[in-house]
């Protein structure tokens, strides 16, 4: 679902930095959960299971994201990626309610995340220990995705 | 096990069409602890192990493989009828293969176990565990308890 986490450390040391985040802005590092339902192992399932999803992430300050991809996950467990005109293979599962993806390409480094849910809106939050220390369990998400063809309809409803 | 240098590409020919994607059985390479070393020597020296990979390579159609490595660090894989050759180790609780053909990249493999079948994961540079694994495999002679067995 996203590409190595060099973004994610970007944005880790803007955190450590201290830079402001402006309340308007639904960045990385504002924290959707309180205002969210986390989605278990059978509600990503339905949700997911034959869904085309269009999902974002490398949020700036500004709440804008720059980097967009779209990944279709195809009942029988296999998904495609695509991201600047790149389409990869793959293959996604549920795991102790979270959604994981697996990538043969080094490009997609793969991983479970605990989906969270507003609105229309669906936010990731890595499982993984190794990936940025502080990131498990932190108000971190990597990446937000609607279905293909909505508009988001979350950004008010956490600002 | 071979590993394609360059090329790996979309094909969405579904392994398990029964299945609905999740598959809780597989391992997990955070929380689990993969084959020792002794463990490796009594699963892959003079063995030959069949196996089906994750995913597809350009110009390969079939998932499953065979692959014999032998007791004197020979090794020979066999995918849709093309054979390679090349030699074998294991090396810090990891299973590395190296390929005659200089397209196929030498890589390291962490094993874990689920029933009698083993999952393959490369290891990345950093030296964890890959996320995905690349392959699954038995060894000859033995029907694959994994699930879903497709192996």
């Amino acid at each position: 679902m996203f590409r190595p986490p060099l973004y994610k450390l970007g944005t880790a040391l803007l955190l450590t930095l201290g830079l402001t985040v402006t309340a308007a802005a639904q960045t990385q590092d504002t924290d959707i959960r309180p205002d969210a339902s986390q989605l278990s192992g059978d509600e990503i399932k339905t949700v997911f299971s034959d869904a085309h999803m269009d999902g974002a992430y490398n949020f700036g300050r500004n709440g804008k994201a720059v980097s967009f991809y779209t990944e279709k996950h195809f009942p029988d467990g296999t998904l495609t990626y695509e991201e600047d005109g790149i389409v990869d293979p793959g293959r996604w599962f549920v795991r102790n309610d979270a959604l994981c993806f697996m990538y043969p390409s080094n490009k997609l480094s793969g991983g479970c995340f605990r989906v969270y849910q507003i609105k229309n809106c669906y936010y990731f939050y890595t499982t993984s220990r190794r990936r940025v220390p502080g990131e498990n369990g932190q108000p971190y998400w990597t990446a937000r995705a609607v279905k293909k063809g909505e508009r988001a309809g979350c950004e008010k409803a956490v600002s | 096990m071979r590993l394609f240098a360059l090329f790996t590409i979309a094909c969405l020919s579904p392994l398990h069409a029964a299945a609905l994607g999740p598959d809780e059985a597989y391992p997990d390479v955070e929380n689990e602890t993969p084959l020792t070393e002794a463990e490796l020597r009594a699963a892959f020296t003079g063995k030959r192990h069949l196996g089906s990979y994750n995913f597809l390579s350009r110009g390969i159609t079939t998932y499953a493989f065979e692959e014999t490595t032998n007791s004197d660090g020979s090794l020979r894989h066999v995918r849709q009828g093309h054979v390679d050759t090349g030699q074998w180790e294991i090396s810090d609780n990891t299973v590395c293969y190296d390929y005659d053909d200089p397209n196929l990249l030498q890589a390291c493999f962490r094993m874990y176990s689920r029933g009698n079948c083993y999952y393959h994961y490369q290891v990345s540079v950093e030296g964890y565990a890959k996320f995905g694994f690349t392959a699954r495999s038995v060894i000859a002679g033995e029907t694959a308890n994994c699930e879903p067995a497709y192996v």
